[in-house]
């Protein structure tokens, strides 16, 4: 029933296609780039504005159109571009190129400034937002980090782990329900220094696509969210070095042609140097002391023929923890790719991506009595091939496939010299991860937009091991051993995507959206705290796909030339969520599904975004309303429980303000109701000592978090070879001391009084960092 | 040079990362009272200790208030049934005959108020202890010495431990437990920890160490490790829990059946 309306949408297209092609149509198609850079622009919007029609280019900024001959005007426009209007006159089939001029002073949604209201309120774009990296670097900073991660949290529905976390929690899901992709490859920890930093060096980053709802079907595998990072490319027509001097950390990249105007590389940088200050210390127990992390990001491009582009693409990034000779920590994530962007012909282009993900982990301990390591490791070998097939300049379709193995070593305890311990090593799990998806997007009447897509997904754990079957009261009833390359169970999902946009009139309109995701690959943690201990666990006999079903309804305004209006809502329910059971072992790695309960969940809410996207002036005011709870059996009496990032309100102010060329500044203000924590409801006396009693989970509230940022950016130089910026932040300006976290005790002049103690964190946090630009 | 950069090293370090604690209010609820049961039985004579009271609200006095009236009864698999009685400690009920067996198992039984709690524990066989000594070991403030235990682990997974440290006749208040899942069969030298890594936590020498070294049921070890978890999660983030009790009808608690050695020295 499912594919019912699908096969009648392509059915219709086919029609459409047949009765188009009978028309006397020209082929118009072209690059868009860059004016300075000469970069390919991903995904322009090209309006014919006679024709009140759009279409994206693609990520080779690569755009196709059939049109009759005549006269028509192009806009074109970007995120962070400057719109260009073009009278183009059609006579025959021609190509024709593009370049747009950056530009900083755009927030981050696109303008169409011809034909202004068209785009944002007639797409089928729902629970979407987007940031260039431009709007970034003018926000206050923290550390001096202009940290991504950081700038989505202002927008609504994305909400923070506790102070400056970088763990990300949309719209009431998890910190691992989000799909964060790197240039297309997904990033397991995309944070660094349990959760302060985010893995996106903001020298290597162009922008972020979030899509918490409304997810295209060519994404997959997390509930919440996609977090589409795209990184920049090198420039192919000059060797430029950039750098950035901060407080903690220092950036530097370099780009340029290998071969003129056809093949680039980009190597970006990053380290933080805590640690060198520990090396003044006397103390040798102390300057042996590790404290650092660092991100190396390489890209290659080749334009290797007007048909034919290849990326080469590599990250890799270390967080290392050390205490003198003792006690060692390291993790970290490695990734490398090939893509090959191919153009069979005007209308039908194919990107194709192959890469590899290890996730790493590794602790070292060396005591009197203990000398040991011990390893977690997750690696992916994936491959995608997407289609894109542009049938005319009402309707398009993607189609494609992806498929991805998955070995987890849960965990390997190596004895390195004398020890209490025996070595172990863990039993290794093994998946493959298959989908293939189908999506069409076409504009139905004028004022009709719809967006169909359809995934399948399979999910298969592999042998060879042993697959646990455990009942409710985690004990193990059942044991079957499978040989290598054996299905131990194949999990298969439909998931469908549904958009549409309804323009009311040409200053808005009414979008809704319905999607299913399923998540095979789970994050089992009991902090909001990033921790290189949090468990990846691929699902299994026990460990069911998580499945997430949203809709969302939004109605888009746009006020003025510059002001827009959102408003959204969304009512999502969840199966299969994961809990550890009250008192669980969490370092038993062997027999996890032992440890754990299963539960659904459910998360509703309302976001309203008002943004001035153009002018001096520009920012936003964006405030959520919501709710998320879960419920499984064993946990809290069997009752709903609010999930402990339930913000029932959140808000978000952000203002730019360009006083000159030269000087900017700029606030933020964010507030937000305390997060949902466990209080004790009673206490008793054991062992000699006072404990706590907790009855019910997460009932109760820390304070409400409110904070100001504030930062000015001054240009220095600005010449043709070279510029250099100096930024000044100052990160809760007012010095209010959000709660961290909350812990109670007995209070020591009266035993009789508990206590709740709060734990804060960087009050008045000065920044400062030099960039710098070699042209 | 290396001298003076250090100090403002430090000093940046601290700025950039220091917290402040204070004391905050947030209204505490209150929840029915429930019954608390800690029963312990060793292999010595004059061991069997049952005391019960109930939760109370957590702003009131900390003190032991014990139920009086209860029927309490610890019963081996042989069937033979011990009757404990109240002492002179309001709520705490003991018979001063009984002894356990390594090898038994034995069923609590408690009645009171109508309600009753049952709980087995199956008192494991007993493990020597060899020795304990003083270790010197590298922690986050520097050099500190810890008190380690010596013993090895009978081969065949299922064992578990519990360590109990005395500073001059205090309890240290430390929950310290450790099962074979990783140790299996080996000779152990299992250093304990302080409750906090603090100058007066850190040993003096004369003090006087005194550690009990008991073994203890798979129950018992996951009561322990899960009221660890509860302490030691609370600074981190995670959502507190009440310890998994091996007492069934809902009481909080536990019932122990385990057996004692222990073994003290002095700090040079």
């Amino acid at each position: 029933m499912i594919f019912a309306p699908f096969k009648l949408t392509l059915l219709a297209l086919l029609l459409f296609c047949l009765n188009v092609s009978a028309q006397q149509l020209y082929h118009v198609s072209g690059n868009i780039r860059t004016t300075k850079t000469a970069i390919a622009v991903n995904d322009a919007n090209i309006t014919i504005v006679e024709l009140k029609q759009s279409i994206i280019a693609d990520s080779l900024g690569f755009y196709n159109l059939k049109l009759k001959a005549g006269s028509y005007t192009f806009s074109i426009s970007a995120v962070g571009m400057k719109t260009l209007d073009k009278v183009v006159k059609v006579t025959a089939d021609q190509t024709i190129d593009f370049n747009l001029e950056e530009n900083p002073n755009h927030l981050n949604e696109i303008v169409v400034s011809t034909d202004q209201q068209k785009r944002d309120v007639a797409n089928t774009e729902i629970g979407i937002e987007r940031l260039n990296m431009q709007t970034v670097k003018k926000l206050p900073s923290m550390f001096g980090e202009h940290d991504i991660f950081k700038a989505i949290q202002l927008l609504p529905g994305i909400n923070s782990a506790g102070e400056a976390g970088n763990g990300l929690y949309v719209r009431g899901g998890g910190s691992d329900q989000n799909l964060i992709l790197m240039d297309e490859v997904p990033i397991y920890n995309a944070s660094h220094l349990m959760g302060f930093f985010s893995t996106f060096n903001s020298d290597a980053v162009k922008d972020i696509t979030v899509y918490k709802s409304g997810m295209p079907a060519q994404y997959g595998g997390y509930l919440s969210s996609v977090l589409d990072v795209k990184m920049n490319q090198g420039n192919v027509s000059k060797l430029t070095a950039a750098g950035d001097i901060g407080l903690v950390s220092s950036k530097l990249t370099l780009q340029g042609p290998i071969q003129k105007e056809k093949s680039s590389f980009l190597i970006s940088g990053r380290r933080t140097y805590i640690d060198a200050l520990l090396k003044f210390s006397p103390d040798k127990s102390i300057s042996k002391n590790a404290l650092y992390f660092y991100d190396l990001n390489a890209k290659l491009d080749f334009q290797l023929n007007p048909n034919n582009k290849l990326i080469i693409a590599a990250y890799s990034g270390s967080d290392k923890l050390g205490l003198s000779d003792v006690f060692n920590v390291s993790w970290g994530n490695t990734v490398a790719s090939m893509q090959l962007k191919h153009r069979f012909s005007d209308r039908f282009t194919s990107t194709t991506t192959g890469s590899f993900n290890n996730y790493k982990n590794n602790i070292e301990l060396n005591t009197t009595t203990n000398h040991l390591g011990f390893n977690t490791q997750i690696r992916d070998l994936s491959l995608k091939q997407d289609f894109l097939w542009l049938l005319n300049a009402k309707n398009s379709i993607k189609f494609g496939f992806k498929s991805v193995y998955h070995t987890v070593t849960p965990g390997q305890l190596d004895i390195t010299g004398t020890s209490n311990y025996n070595p172990v090593d863990y039993q290794q799990k093994y998946a493959s991860e298959n989908a293939i998806y189908a999506a069409n997007n076409i504009q139905a009447t004028d004022n009709l937009n719809i967006s169909l897509g359809l995934r399948l997904s399979g999910f298969s754990i592999l042998g060879s091991g042993n697959s646990l079957t455990v009942d409710e009261e985690g004990n193990i009833t059942d044991v079957k051993n499978f040989q290598k390359g054996q299905v131990v169970k194949t999990y298969l999902n439909l998931e469908p995507r549904l958009a549409f946009s309804y323009l009311l009139n040409p200053q808005s309109s009414i979008k809704g959206s319905y999607e299913r995701n399923v998540q095979n690959m789970h994050m089992i943690s009991n902090s909001t705290s990033s921790r290189p201990t949090d468990k990846w666990m691929p699902s299994s006999n026990m460990i069911k796909p998580e499945i997430a079903d949203q809709i969302s309804l939004g109605y888009f305004r746009n006020l003025s030339s510059s002001l827009d209006l959102t408003v959204e809502s969304y009512y999502k329910v969840m199966q299969n969520q994961i809990d550890y059971r009250d008192g669980a072992d969490l370092f038993n790695a062997d027999a996890i599904e032992t440890q754990l309960l299963y539960g659904k969940g459910r998360a509703y809410g309302l976001e309203i975004s008002l943004k001035k996207k153009a002018g001096a002036f520009t920012g936003w005011i964006s405030y959520t309303l919501a709710k998320s709870e879960r419920q499984i059996n064993g946990i809290n009496d069997d009752n709903w429980y609010n999930v402990r990032q339930d913000r029932t309100h959140d808000v978000s102010i952000v203002g730019v303000y360009d006083i000159s060329k030269k000087l900017s500044l700029s606030a933020v203000w964010v507030y937000y109701t305390g997060d949902a924590i466990t209080a004790p409801t009673g206490k008793y006396k054991l062992d000699g000592q006072s404990f706590y009693y907790y009855s019910n989970r997460n009932a109760d509230r820390m304070p409400n978090y409110h904070r100001l940022d504030i930062s000015a950016t001054l240009q220095l130089k600005k010449k043709k070879t070279f510029s250099s910026e100096l930024n000044l932040s100052l990160y809760n300006a007012y010095g209010r001391k959000n709660a961290y976290s909350i812990t109670f005790r007995e209070s020591e002049q009266d035993s009789s009084k508990t206590e709740a103690v709060k734990t804060s964190l960087f009050q008045f946090l000065p920044s400062v960092s030099y960039c710098f630009k070699f042209i | 040079m290396k001298n003076l950069t250090y100090p403002f090293a430090i000093a940046l370090i601290t700025f950039l990362f220091s917290s402040c604690k204070d004391v905050v209010t947030v209204e505490l609820k209150s929840a029915d009272e429930k019954y608390v049961i800690e029963a312990n039985l060793s292999n010595q004579l004059g061991s069997a200790k049952v005391a019960i009271a109930q939760t109370k609200n957590a702003n009131t006095t900390s003190g032991f208030n014990g139920e009086s009236g209860a029927i309490v009864s610890i019963t081996d698999d042989q069937g033979k049934e011990s009757r404990l009685t109240e002492s002179t400690t309001k709520g705490i009920y003991t018979d001063p005959f009984l002894k356990g067996t390594p090898g038994t198992t034995y069923t609590l039984k408690v009645e009171i108020n109508g309600q009753t709690f049952t709980s087995n524990s199956k008192m494991p066989a007993i493990v020597k202890l060899d020795a304990a000594y003083v270790i010197e070991a590298t922690a986050v403030d520097g050099k500190r010495k810890f008190t380690t235990v010596k013993f090895t682990d009978p081969v065949g997974k299922g064992n578990a431990y519990r360590f109990i440290e005395y500073r001059n006749g205090v309890y240290n208040k430390v929950i310290s437990v450790l099962n074979d899942d990783l140790i299996d069969g080996n000779v152990v030298n299992q250093t304990l920890l302080p409750k906090e890594l603090t100058e007066a936590s850190k040993y003096a020498s004369g003090d006087k160490i005194k550690v009990e070294f008991l073994t203890i049921d798979n129950p018992i070890y996951k009561y322990w490790y899960s009221t660890n978890k509860g302490i030691q999660s609370l600074g981190e983030n995670t959502t507190p829990i009440n310890p998994a009790s091996n007492i069934k009808g809902g009481a909080i608690g536990y019932f122990s059946a385990h057996t004692l050695q222990s073994k003290e020295f002095t700090i040079k």
